[in-house]
Order: C-alpha cells, then structure tokens, then sequence
C-alpha cells in the first residue's frame, strides 16, 4: 500500500504546478485513498484541499514544508489537532520575526515545540541531503540524531526515487543512516504537479522565482518529469526493494488524524456590563439607539426589531453585532466617518446602532436578504470607511482592541484574549499577468509581452477549448511526452484575430509556446496579496487557528487563507473597506466646520436624519436623531432634501458628484429628473448592466415621465413592483418576486440571489429560470406574463444592485452633490486631494469647478502645502492646488517645502535650493510651473535661474546665509508667452488654469465652422454639425454592442459623443489614439440631453501643438 | 572654405530594398522575430505618420495599402560599401558615423577633384546614378557638415557658419547626439527654455551656461555656432576599403588558378597597410560561380597582422576544403583593417612565429574534420544544463580558459570512456516486461555496429533527462549501466524522442 505524503500545491507560491483541486482529483482517480499536502511554509492551499478531497471522497493529510535555518526544507504532517496548532503558531513565529516577507526560517532547537508533528527527513532539499552535501556520512548521522531527538518516535527517513544518479546515492545513504539509527523509511515521491505535463508550468515558476528566464535558468530547471502524482501500483514497483518503505505511507496515514473540520474557531465575545449577556447587552444598545433613530418609536419599527434580534439571538451572533457597534463608537469618537454598506442597510437594528444610515422600514428592505436562520450562514457587513490614514486608523484599533499581533506592544489592557489578523487575497495569474510573465520567461521582446497582454485580456482564454493535457489523457499516453506546443489550429479565434491585429504572428513557434504556456497559468495562484479590508477575529489566538504572516504594509498582519477559504471553514471576517468618495466627504465636512460657523456654513446642527425618502418617513413615522456627534464624521448633519441639490442633479451638473458622474449616469440624470432621496436610490441602481441589458431602463423611464401607462406583468406583483412603477430594479424585488409568482422558498430565493451576486453565472441562472417557470406554471400565470418575469430575473444576471447597497451609495451621491452645489471649493479640494478616483482627471474637474465660480490658485513655493487648501479669495471660493500636483516631486520633499516655508520664507532661489533637497527635475517642475513667481522671477526667469542655484557651491559654502553671487543680468531667455504657458502647466502638472487649450484654436475653427461644446445645445435634433476638442474619456462598456462613448472637452464645456462600430472601424486609429479630434456627425437631442452621433472622425492637426489633456479611457 | 563634407542616406535600410521612385507608401520591416517593426520608410509612408520603430501593425492601421518589405541586411551592407566605394574617390580621410552617415575631409583635394562644391554635386550624381538619394552638408567645420547635412542646408561657404547654422530648430542638435554629449537631452531642456532655433543657442553667454549646464552646454552652444573645437567623433571602426573585385573571362576551372590574382590583391594591400600603419583583421572572399551563385568565405586572425603570405594561406585552406562547385567568374576580396598590436619579443621564441603556427595547425585540424565554419574545432565550453554532454564551441584562444556558464556538478564520477559521436545500436529484447516504466535492455542482445552482439547480463537505471522543451532541440533521454555478458560496463542511453538506443561510452 503507497500514499502520497509529500505533496505540495501551486499555493507554494512559484514552487510547484498544480492547484489542490488537481491533485485530489488525481488522487481520487488513482484509488489513493489519502494525500498529503504540503505546501512551503504554509497551509495555504489547505482550506481549497480539505474541500476538494471531501467532495472526491479521499482523507486529507495536511502540514507544511518548513524553512530551516540551514536553507534546507523539513516536511512536517500534523497528527491532531494540538499537533495543527502547535505547526500554525510555529510558522506563524517563523513568518513575523522575519527580516522580509518570505525570509522566515526556523531553527532546528525549536523544533522539540512541534509535537504530535511527523517529520520526513525530505527531499534534495531536506535537511539530511543538506548535511550530506555539506559534510558527507557524519554531518547526515548527526543531522538526523538531531531530528530524532526533536521528534522522537515521529521521524521518518523519505525516499524518492525519480531516476536521478544523485538521488540514488543519496537514497544509498539515507537507507545506511536510517538502518544505522533505527529509523524507519517511507517512500514518497515528492509531488510538485499532478501531471507530467504541467512539469513546463513549474519550469517556467523556477524562472519567475529566481528572475531569470529558461536559457538562462540552466540547472535550476527539473532535470525530468518525474515529480508527478504517481500510482501506488507504479510506486509499489519503483521500490519493490523496500516494502517497509512503502507499508510506512499507510502507518503515517492512520496516525494522522487530524481534519479541518475540527479547526476550532470561535469567533471573539465582546466584555459586556456585568448582570448582561451578549444578547441582552445587544437589546439594550438597539433600543437605546432605535429610540434616537425613530422618533416615536413606534410598534412597526418595535415589532421589526424584535424580530431581528430574536433571529440574532437564535444564530448566536450577538458577539458579532456588538463588534461591529465598537468599532462604529470608535469612529464616532475619533470623528471619522463610518457607514455600513450591503445588505446590512436591511436591517433595523443596524440602523438603529448606527451602523447604517438609511432607515429599512422606512424603505421597506427585506431584512431576509441581511440574515436568515434557513440561510445558516453569517452576515456580511461592509464598513466604508474614508480610504488612506483614517481607516488605517480603524484598523489598527481593531489590532490592538482584538490582540492582533503586529501592534501587540500597544494593545489595551482590557484587550480580549482573542487575535485579528487581515484576510489575505490571493493573487492569481490573470490572462494579462500570465502573458506578461510568459513573455519574460521566454525572452520575448517587452514591448512584445504587453501586446500579447492586451490581446489576451480582450480575447479570452488563447487556446479555446484546448486545455492543458489533462490527468486522464496523460494516464493514457503514459510515455510519450503530450503535444507540446499546440498547433496553430489549436489558437481560439477571437485570440488568433487579436494576434493579427496586433501585428503578432499567431503561428510562430515562440507564440504558440506562450500561449500554451499562458493557458496553463491560468488561475495558479502568483502570491498573497491583502485584502482590501477583510479582517478575521477570534476568541482564541488566530495563530493556532492559521498561520499569520506579516503584510507588505508596516503594522499588517494577515492570515494564509483568502475570504473564500474564510468562508468555508467559518472564519468570521469584518470588512473595513475604504472608499474615497468616504475621504472626500469628510475632508470636505471637516474643511466646512474649520472655515464658517455652523449656522452660517449651511450645516443645520443635529437636525439629520436617516434617509428613506419624505414619504418612506411619513410611513415609518421617522423623525430626526438626536444624536451627539461632530460635523465631520455624520452625514446626518447635510440638510435633507435641498431642492436645490435636485436641480443641479436633473441638469446633470454631476462631475465630480459620487456614482452619477459617468456618462451613461449624467446621460438618464435629465430623463429621470430625481426630486427626493428614493429617486437617487433609483438612479444608482438603474445605471447597470442588468436593468440596462434586461431593457428595464426605458420602460421605467417612460412610466415616470408619463409617456406609458404603469403596469405590472401580473396583479401578484404589484405591491411588490409599485415603487418602481411596474418595472423590477433591485435584487429584492426579484426574490420577492420569485418567491411570490413561483412559490420559492427562502433557500430558493437565496440560491437565486447567489446566482445574481457578484460570481454571477448565466449557467446558474438557466437552471433557475427551470425552477420558475414551473413555479409560475403551477400558479397558472400565463406564457406572456410568465416570459416577461423570467427576463427581469434573468437579466441580473449580468449584475443588479440590491436596494439597500443602492439606498447605503444614495446617500453618499447626495451629501456630495450637497457639497459640491453649496461649497464648491472645499469639494474640490478634496477631491483633488485624494485622486486618482471618479471618472474625470484633475484637469476637468478643476475646470468643472472654474465654471463653477471657484477660482483656483496655481501652485506656489510660498503658500501651498502639500494637499491642496481652501479658503476665501475676494468673498470667492478659493482652491490654492498643492504642491502633490507638481510631477515628480516627490513627497516627502514637497512635504518638507511646505514646513520649510511656514517656518521661514524662502528669499530667493538660492535660499530654496539649500533649504530644500530638491533634485533638477523637481526644481525645474516647480519653475516651469510658475510656482516660484513668489521669488519675483517669472518662469523663464526661474527656469534659468535654477539651473545655476542647483549646482550647489561645495560644502564650505553651503551653510553661508549670503546668496551665491550670480552674474546679476537678466534671464537671456525669452518670456514665456500664453500658449507656453499652458504647455509648461500640462508638463509640470497635468492640468492647466489658463485657457482651456481648444482656445488658442477656436478662432481657426470657428472660421472652419466647428461649434463649442455649448454652441450644440443651440442647435437641432437631427442636424448636422462638427465640433472638435479634447477626448477626456473614452468608453465602450461590454453590453453596449461595441459601441464607443466618447467625452469632447472645449474651453466651453464637454460634448458628449457616439460612435457605431461601422464608424469605429473606419476612423479605429484616430479615435482610440489621437489625444483631440475634430468629429463631424449628426446632432440627437432626448429627453434633453444631447448626444453627438459621429459619422467621420479626424485628428485636430492645430498650427501650435497641443497638449495632449490627460483622458481617463475605458474605466 | 568648405573643408568638409558630411553625407546622409536617410532611411537607409528602405533605400536598400526599394530605392525611390514609388508614389504609394512603402516600409521596411525586421521580420525576424514574431512581432514585426517597422525600420525605415519612404516620404508617402512619412507623411501618413508612419516613422520608424513603429509596429507592422501600428502601421499598417495608418497605411492600410502601404507596401512593406522585408529588412535585407546583406543589401543593406551592399549600400554602405557602395557608398564607401563612391566617397573614397574623392577624399581618403573618410569617417563612418554608423548607420548611415559619412564625413569627409577634403582639404587638398580641390587641386585634383575641383572646388568642393563641384565634388559634392559629384557625390550627389554619382549617388543618384546609383539609384542612392542622399543629402550633403558642405562646411568648414565638422559640426556644421553633418548638421547642414540633416537640415539639407545648401553649402556653407563662410568662414563662421553660425550665421547659416542660425535659423535651424534646436532639435537638429540632436543628430550629432553620438559625438560624446546628450544633446538630445539638452534639447528638451533648450526648449523648455523657449529656445527654437540654433542662432538662440548660440547666443547664450557661455559663462552663464557653463555655471548651468557644465561643459555639455559649451559643447552644444559650439556646435549651435558650427564650431569644431570639443567635437568628439564616435570611435568607429575604419571604413573597410572598396572591394577588390576582377571579372575572370574566361571563367576559371577550379580554385588554383585563382592563387596568383589573391597574393597580387594581398601583396597591394600589405604595402598600403605598411604605410597607413594598419593591419587585417579580417577579411572576406566571394566568389561568383558560373551558374552556381556564390561561394564565399570569412577570415578573421585572432592578432591582427600584414603578413600577405599567412593570410594566402587562409584563403588557400578554405578553397581546399570547401573547393567550388563551379568555374569563378568573379572575385571580390574585402578587408577589414585594424591598428597593429605590438608585441613584445618572447624570451624563448617569436610569438608572432607561435601565432602564425597556431593558426596553421587549427587550419589543418578544420581540413581534417571538414568543418570550415569551425563549429567543431575549438575550444568546448560547458554549458549549465541538466543534459550531460551540453556544450559549445568556442574559438580556441591560447589565453582564455574555457570556463563553464557555471560551477558544474562535482562529484565521485566513474571513468567513462565516451563515444564521439555516439554510435547508434539495435537491441533484441527477449520479451518487454508490461509494467515496465522504461524499456530496460537487462538480457537484449545488443548489436554493436562492426562488432559481434553482446548480451546484456544486467542493467542499471534508467536515469532521466529532459529539458529544453521551449525550444526546438528538446531532448528526453533515458541513461542505462549494462553489463554485458561477456564483461565489460557500459553506457547506454536511449533517446525517447527518436525511440532509439545509443551507446554513450565504455567504464574504464
């Protein structure tokens, strides 16, 4: 009897070819009955194995292959569960005391802690090959003395046999030393792949690993093919000289008890007030903040409450909520700002402990959608948190609160045993990343590799249906090597044609490797990555729940396991997501109470309340919180329902405003003319692919206007459809639906809802749509009606918003249209602070704001910082840009300028180029820009003189408060004149805040008869007219047909344009690559908005060479 | 006043292959790799914003009916030397700037050749004759030669070219961006200065540039004003002299009769080499066969010399391995010419002596093994593979060990007797085990060729190796110890890509 013991996955990281999946199911087919994984330092793949040997029906072994001091690799198998733990809290050690990521070693005196570990004494690169390689017969006796010692009774001496010279010698002596010290054998074969084919992924791994490509990898490739999953018949002959040696893989096997499913995870019980449990300490928070969030309370608002803490209480997960409501206090005490997203925003009792800001019975969200006792499983609650320093702030709170192990030093005394750690993200080769490093590894030329790149990111997997050769076909052939590389005929069309485009020839032998090559990374994971905001808690230390590792980021710590994985094993996470409209709005918030008193700022005081629209509160009987806060950290400060914020919305005045500022957004703004918060919900949810793609957007569109009558597809619907006037938007109205017309249950419905979550699957919804029709035939609905049903649900399978995620992104669309409407320049700021973000460049959004009234200050050495600053200028909304906006510099000197001359002034160039470190290119940046006009020179005259103030005088001088001497004439250099100016603005900073460039053209192209971007609006529906300017954004979103949405910006304003795909094929070059164009077409006006439909496209060839104004493309 | 004369074949490589003449836009594209790129281009295909370094399919999006041809280098090579042919004519102080420029003196030569003028119209006629567009830029200075050449500025006739040099764009500074300063990085920053024109350069007080820019500001304010001094010419190899080409007529039957014609060539050479103090470093032989196209041949001795003798008997060596296959209608002899190394009298001998009998012995060694490109007579170096016998040849330098790529596997290693080359063998099995994971030869007959079959009594192994399977010499082979039945241990090994067995060596 053989098992394989040693096996280790592509979750090694670069060290071996097969994902767990693989190797179980070649396992299962071979009847091994048990594998063993063992990954490198780690039990990565562990969660994905556990499960795919569950579902084959073999008994998974798990451990680790340690890094040792020496260099060498110690495979260890964990026998129980005490024997898991002690493996996880030692490589976690290993990992957090390391130098680097990934340099993590352990030293041979820890390893007596590893009990109810078994070791194998390992491969070529175990610790007895080391010490034979280093000290011959006696180093390899007193190795493996030494390992007997620390895992007494638990050390085997592993042989593999892969028809090597050296192996064989090896072999020779393990078995003389393992006779010699009474130690038994154990064969195994050392598994890097499941099959022999996939040998070249774990060449071409070597390679990445060492940075080096295959001609130059020499030795460090695999001499042969032999590491595969092999037969226990094959192994049973390949070492038919030492039954003892195979006998030992089962007697290892039955030691090893241990399974995942005895993980022992408990999620962490928050201290509550003595006399309380968690439950009733959860009933009490609730209420005590239902009674400032509805007031009256009133009985719905009790009854729903009641019923969701009781199902809370049922599920055990009161531990939970009183989390997640310690870490909203805390951002309420630190003002930052906080606010839950999801399908949290459905339930009452998180709106009641602030978690969310919108108010579910007031909307009528379903609270099942949140949690439910059939669904089993844990809620998801997503916290937005403004992006950058605050949220990390956030974080590190939960570190110290929960015991997490980075910041350890710092954590609290009353900080619960528990542990927390990030949730990792595994990072796996995507067609363009595995083109990327293919190319490398082959040598092909770079420029090569990111054509390739974008070829295979467009077109899809390169070979179709050709996958690798798989176990079953290898099992077949058995010798023969399979069909390396594959025939041009093997290439799928769409790649092939791609490949031509691009000027790449598909049949070239080094691109058919490639793509073979290409097609066999596809989704092996590359490395750990963090996750955006995913932290796991634990009662006990996380560390002997799983290894943790330190982050790429200082103070991170993270876990070896993704959210999936989490997921799976019962893994509790809390996202703490960060989102930089959050950072806006709070930057802006902060920069409103800094600067005006509350009463005169606009910000009402404590008069807020939770969003559901005037009608939703009249129904629940809401009324305004009162509750404690400060300006900056509460949207519930911005004034409800400004009329004047609509108006701006239904002129579509959106740049800049979160969700409602891309084209398709600002395009429906006008039809759909928004008069109160529900309408924003609306119009953040119908701005998708599912309504769009289930042509769910007009009908609606229509009924509002008045332009068709309301109707829903059957009189069962319409409570459910009357919001939305007959047409389904959200996800709930579909469970609803689903539930009401074909009977589903709330399983069902959650199937169905799965099915239209963010892993959509059109084959998941097929079967669906199987399962309804049969519903609604048993309730007799008709075929019509029943068709009409079925293509609202089926729709959102290309991706619908839920309601509550829509009401949660509502109110941020709002308080930054607020913010944008009533203090323009504090919005600006901010945003310019924190890009890149949104949909437009700081150049159009600084010129949004100009046509806005703000004036804005160009960068200057003697007033900016580093962020960009606001204030007053004449009674005028004024925006100093900050020296972040000068390219190149870099921050930590921009930052020390700024401390610089707040400290002091600088008093010329000289003075500037001594006190702060700055490198030529910085200084000439800040020159060219006009940011030292302050120093009385112009820009010519500063770009002149910097040069020489750079060329420091040597160090006796340095320190000299006199100013070198200079030649005292003037600058020969010619004055800059406007159009110089505006280029030098372009190149220095990327925006301008002098004419728009179109400027210096308009009067060639007004003789030319090119109209402005607001000359169109003057002009009729059908009418033929050419307008040219710069392109800021080009889109061709994947369900609009190849369609490409192009935005033409002028000194004027922007004009939108269409271009069919006939057009585009036409005019392909110049519209995708040309940085302004003249575009003559035929003018649309709906609904007013006014859309361009081109019909011939060429590139603006000016007297003067423009810049090019930097365009945000296909985002 | 014009002294010196710069000449520019722009777009090169198109001129090569095309030639001028066609209205519709053509491009020249390096094939070689699977992505193609575009390497020079006609003035149609300029126009439509086509330059070089552009790729086939960039442009051909913008030229959708462009014509494009295929890179030739040795065409390419044909023009240069055409054109060194052409230049030597009129002056024999001649630099190369590669790829495509020449500069020439032509001080003195007015006496002989006419007024400067008159030559470079003669250059220009010749070259046009030739199918060659060209421009020339005549100045008294360098600089402002090969700047007027880009510029296609007519000839400069003053004394002081700044004033002609004047009104060109600051970026034509940029051409002479090889002579030791960046200029094109200065360039930029002269633009940024709002500097357009060479004349703005050229007035900036170079005190004042000097503090800003140091001495690569100097170099480019002197060369704004077309002024020499600093000007720094690329180290290029000196132009190798026109062909030394004879038509034969009648033909010649067989290589002898060429010998007298070869040291006539050789013997010229070397007296001009004596004067010019130059030596061959190399030199090329093509012959024109009747009906059989070329025959040709390399020579390159590892120390330069002038010896006409040795080199006649390099080129007697290779017409004598590889004689030609066709009577010779025409010959051509080129030669490369390099600075003699000196060398220093040896206390036990002439190393010039040792030298040439060196080169006399690896010659013979190449008749011997019939390998005229000498791939398998040299020096070996190993190379960092898994596969045992992985290595190349080198040339065999009396100086240079043959390192390996890396440190070698070291190791106890049985002495093994190897086969060179490794004769191929048949084996008889009595009856393939079916579990068997290779064919194991324990009891095959084995069939030695022109020896008697030898049973194998047993056999170790296989040992397995493979690599190299992202290129198109992969390799999977199978290594077996036997012994046979007889005695003796030998090596056998099986390659499982031609499913044939090989006998590697024999154990000492």
């Amino acid at each position: 009897m053989f098992v394989e013991l040693h096996a280790a996955s592509a979750f090694s990281f670069l060290r071996a070819a097969a994902l767990p999946e693989e190797l179980a199911e070649r396992a299962a087919a071979l009847e091994m009955p048990v594998l063993g994984l063992l990954d490198a330092d780690g039990v990565y793949g562990a969660p994905r194995f556990h499960l795919a040997c569950r579902r084959v029906g073999i008994r998974p072994l798990l451990g680790a292959e340690a890094a040792l001091e020496d260099g060498a690799r110690l495979p260890l198998l964990a026998t129980s569960r005490a024997g898991y733990q002690n493996l996880c809290r030692l490589l976690s050690r290993m990992h957090l005391r390391a130098p680097a990521l990934g340099e993590g070693k352990l030293f041979y005196n820890e390893l007596a802690g590893l009990r109810d570990c078994i070791a194998l004494t390992g491969d070529e690169r175990g610790p007895l090959a080391a010490a034979l390689a280093a000290g011959g017969m006696a180093a390899a006796r007193q190795r493996l003395e030494q390992l007997a010692a620390a895992f007494p009774g638990h050390l085997y001496v592993e042989l593999q046999r892969h028809f090597l010279r050296e192996q064989a010698e090896r072999n020779h002596a393990a078995v003389g030393l393992a006779r010699a010290l009474h130690l038994p054998l154990v064969a195994s074969n050392g598994v890097r792949y499941a099959t022999p084919a996939q040998r070249t992924v774990l060449d071409v791994f070597t390679c990445l690993r060492h940075h080096t490509s295959l001609d130059a990898a020499g030795r460090r490739l695999t001499p042969n093919a032999q590491r595969f999953l092999t037969a226990p018949s094959v192994m049973a002959r390949r070492f038919h000289d030492l039954p003892g040696a195979l006998a030992a893989t089962g007697e290892i096997a039955a030691r090893c008890a241990f399974s995942l499913d005895d993980l022992g995870y408990q999620f962490p019980q928050p201290p509550v007030p003595a006399g309380h449990t968690s439950d009733s300490w959860l009933r009490h928070l609730t209420y005590a903040g239902a009674r400032r969030r509805y007031r009256p309370l009133r009985e719905r608002a009790r009854r729903q409450l009641e019923h969701e803490l009781a199902v809370i209480a049922k599920l055990g997960l009161a531990g939970y909520f009183l989390v997640l409501d310690d870490i909203m206090e805390y951002c309420r005490r630190h003002c930052i700002l906080a606010q839950g997203r999801g399908s949290a925003a459905n339930s009452a009792v998180c709106y009641s402990l602030g978690i969310t800001a919108v108010d579910p019975i007031g909307m009528d969200l379903l609270f099942e959608r949140f949690l439910s006792e059939e669904r089993g499983e844990w809620p998801d609650i997503d916290l937005d948190l403004p992006s950058g320093e605050l949220r990390e702030q956030v974080i590190q709170h939960v570190y110290a609160q929960y015991g997490g192990h980075a910041p350890a030093e710092s954590a609290p005394a009353t900080a619960t045993a528990g542990a927390a750690a990030m949730t990792a993200n595994v990072i796996t080769y995507r067609p363009r990343s595995a083109a990327r490093e293919v190319a490398k590894v082959l040598d092909l030329p770079p420029a090569l590799g990111a054509r390739l790149a974008r070829v295979l990111s467009a077109a899809g997997p390169p070979l179709g249906a050709l996958r690798p050769p798989s176990w079953q076909e290898t099992l077949r052939q058995r010798g023969p090597l399979p069909r390396f590389p594959p025939a041009p005929g093997d290439i799928s069309p769409p790649v092939a044609a791609g490949l031509a485009q691009a000027g790449v020839d598909p049949a070239h032998p080094q691109i058919l490797r490639c793509l073979y090559l290409c097609h066999a990374l596809q989704d092996l994971p590359r490395h750990l990555g963090q996750h955006s905001g995913g932290m796991v808690l634990s009662r006990g230390p996380l560390a002997e729940v799983v290894p943790l590792q330190p982050a790429a980021m200082p103070n991170r710590v993270v876990i070896q396991w993704d959210k999936e994985d989490c997921a799976a094993l019962g893994l509790i996470k809390v996202d703490l997501l960060g989102l930089g409209m959050m950072a806006v709005l709070q930057d802006s918030l902060a920069a409103v109470r800094d600067r005006l008193p509350r009463a005169q700022a606009g910000v009402p005081g404590p008069s807020g309340q939770g969003r559901g629209g005037a009608d939703q509160r009249e129904a629940s009987g809401a009324e305004p919180p009162a509750k404690a806060g400060c300006a900056c950290a509460d949207l519930d400060w911005l004034p409800p329902e400004d009329p004047a914020v609509y108006r701006m919305l239904c002129a579509a005045d959106t740049v800049g405003v979160f969700q409602v500022e891309s084209r398709a957004q600002m395009a429906t703004l006008p039809r759909m003319r928004p008069r109160s918060f529900y309408d924003l919900v609306i119009e953040v949810a119908i701005i998708r692919p599912g309504p769009i793609t289930g042509d769910l957007v007009n009908p609606y569109l229509r009924r509002r206007a008045g332009e068709e009558p309301v109707r829903v597809p059957h009189p069962l619907l319409e409570p459910i459809l009357r919001r939305t006037l007959g047409v389904p938007l959200f996800q709930e109205q579909l469970l609803k639906m689903a539930m009401t017309v074909a009977g589903f249950t709330g399983g069902q419905a959650e199937e169905l809802r799965r099915a239209m979550g963010f892993k959509r699957s059109r084959q998941r919804m097929a079967e669906i749509e199987h399962q309804l029709r049969a519903g609604m035939a048993e309730r007799g609905i008709a075929d019509a009606a029943a068709d009409e049903i079925i293509r609202s649900i089926t729709s959102f399978a290309l991706y619908g918003f839920p309601e509550s995620h829509a009401a949660s992104f509502a109110l941020l669309v709002y308080a930054s249209a607020y913010l944008k409407l009533h203090f323009p320049g504090e919005f600006l700021a901010a945003l310019l602070n924190h890009q890149p973000m949104g949909f437009y460049h700081p150049a159009t959004l600084v010129r949004d704001a100009q046509r806005h009234g703000v004036r804005v200050l160009p960068v200057s050495v003697a007033a900016s910082d580093w962020d960009c600053t606001t204030g007053l200028k004449q009674a005028v909304p004024a925006v100093r840009l900050g020296l972040r906006y000068v390219a190149g510099l870099r921050e930590k000197v921009g930052r020390h300028l700024a401390r610089e001359r707040r400290q002091r002034p600088f008093a010329n160039f000289e003075d500037l180029c001594r006190r702060v470190p700055l490198n030529p290119l910085e200084a000439r940046a800040l020159a060219g820009l006009g940011a030292c006009a302050a120093l009385g020179a112009t820009r010519r005259d500063a770009l002149w003189q910097i040069e020489a103030a750079q060329r420091a005088p040597g160090p006796l001088y340095a320190e000299l408060p006199e100013p070198r001497l200079h030649p005292d004439a003037p600058s020969p250099l010619p004055e800059m004149d406007a159009p110089e100016r505006m280029r030098a603005d372009f190149a220095a900073s990327g925006l301008t805040l002098g004419p728009h460039p179109l400027a210096f053209e308009r009067q060639r192209l007004r003789a030319q008869g090119c109209l402005t971007a607001t000359d169109l609006r003057r002009h009729r529906h059908g009418e033929r007219v050419e307008v040219a300017g710069a392109v800021i954004a080009r889109q061709r979103p994947e369900n609009a047909g190849g369609v490409l949405f192009m935005s033409l910006e002028d000194e004027t304003g922007i004009a939108n344009v269409i271009v069919w795909p006939a057009v585009l094929d036409r005019f392909r070059l110049d519209c995708l690559a040309a940085p302004h164009l003249r575009i003559r077409g035929r003018l649309q006006r709906r609904g007013g908005v006014t859309n361009l439909l081109a019909e011939s496209i060429a590139p603006l060839t000016p007297a003067a060479a423009l810049p090019a104004v930097p365009a945000r493309d296909f985002r | 006043m014009s002294r010196f004369l710069a000449v520019w074949v722009p777009e090169l490589p198109w001129q090569a292959v095309a030639g001028g003449g066609a209205a519709h836009p053509q491009l020249v594209v390096e094939c070689g790799g699977p992505a193609p790129v575009v390497v020079a281009v006609n003035p149609q295909a300029r126009r439509l914003g086509i330059t070089a370094g552009m790729s086939w399919a960039q442009a051909r999006l913008r030229a959708p009916g462009g014509e494009a041809r295929e890179r030739a280098p040795a065409a390419e090579q044909r023009l240069r030397e055409e054109m060194l042919a052409l230049l030597d004519h009129f002056s024999d102080r001649c630099h190369a700037l590669p790829p495509e420029r020449w500069l020439l003196d032509l001080a003195g030569m007015e006496r002989l050749l006419g007024p400067a003028m008159e030559m470079a119209r003669r250059v220009q006629a010749a070259a046009a004759a030739r199918g060659i567009a060209l421009r020339c830029g005549l100045a008294p200075t360098r600089a402002a030669a090969l700047l007027a050449a880009h510029a296609g500025l007519p000839p400069i006739q003053d004394a002081d070219p700044a004033a002609a040099l004047a009104p060109l764009p600051v970026e034509t500074l940029a051409a002479l961006s090889d002579c030791g300063v960046d200029a094109a990085a200065l360039c930029g920053l002269f633009q940024r200065w709002g500097l357009a024109t060479l004349g703005a350069v050229a007035a900036l007080p170079p005190r004042a540039l000097a503090e800003r820019l140091g001495r690569a500001g100097l170099h480019c304010r002197r060369w704004a004003r077309g002024e020499d001094r600093g000007l720094l010419l690329p180290a290029a190899p000196p132009p190798p002299p026109c062909p030394l080409t004879h038509s034969f007529e009648p033909a010649l039957e067989g290589w002898l009769p060429l010998l007298p014609w070869l040291e006539q060539q050789l013997r010229q050479q070397a007296a001009e080499w004596e004067r010019g103090d130059r030596a061959c470093a190399g030199l090329r032989l093509e012959l024109r066969l009747d009906g059989h196209g070329d025959w040709h041949h390399r020579h390159a001795p590892p120390l330069a010399h002038r010896d006409p003798r040795r080199l006649l008997r390099q080129l007697e060596t290779a017409l004598a391995l590889q004689p030609p296959a066709a009577p010779i209608t025409a010959a051509a002899l080129w030669t490369h010419t390099l600075r003699p190394r000196r060398l220093q009298g040896g206390l036990f001998g002439d190393d010039a002596l040792e030298e040439e009998n060196r080169e006399r012995l690896l010659a013979r060694l190449r008749v011997l093994l019939l390998d005229p490109e000498g791939q398998r007579c040299g020096a070996p170096r190993l190379r960092d593979l898994h596969r045992p016998d992985a290595f190349v040849m080198i040339p065999w330098q009396p100086h240079a060990l043959a390192r390996p790529d890396a440190a070698v596997p070291a190791g106890v290693r049985p002495a093994l007797r190897a086969c060179r080359p490794s004769p191929a063998l048949t084996l008889d099995f009595p009856a393939l085990p079916a579990a068997a994971e290779a064919a194991s030869p324990a009891g095959a007959l084995c069939h030695l060729p022109r020896r008697r079959p030898e049973r194998v009594l047993r056999a170790w192994g296989p040992w397995r190796n493979s690599g190299q399977w992202w290129t198109d010499s992969a390799w999977s082979r199978d290594e077996w110890d036997v012994e046979f039945a007889g005695g003796g241990r030998s090596r056998l090994l099986f390659d499982r890509r031609l499913r044939r067995w090989f006998l590697l060596g024999t154990y000492d």
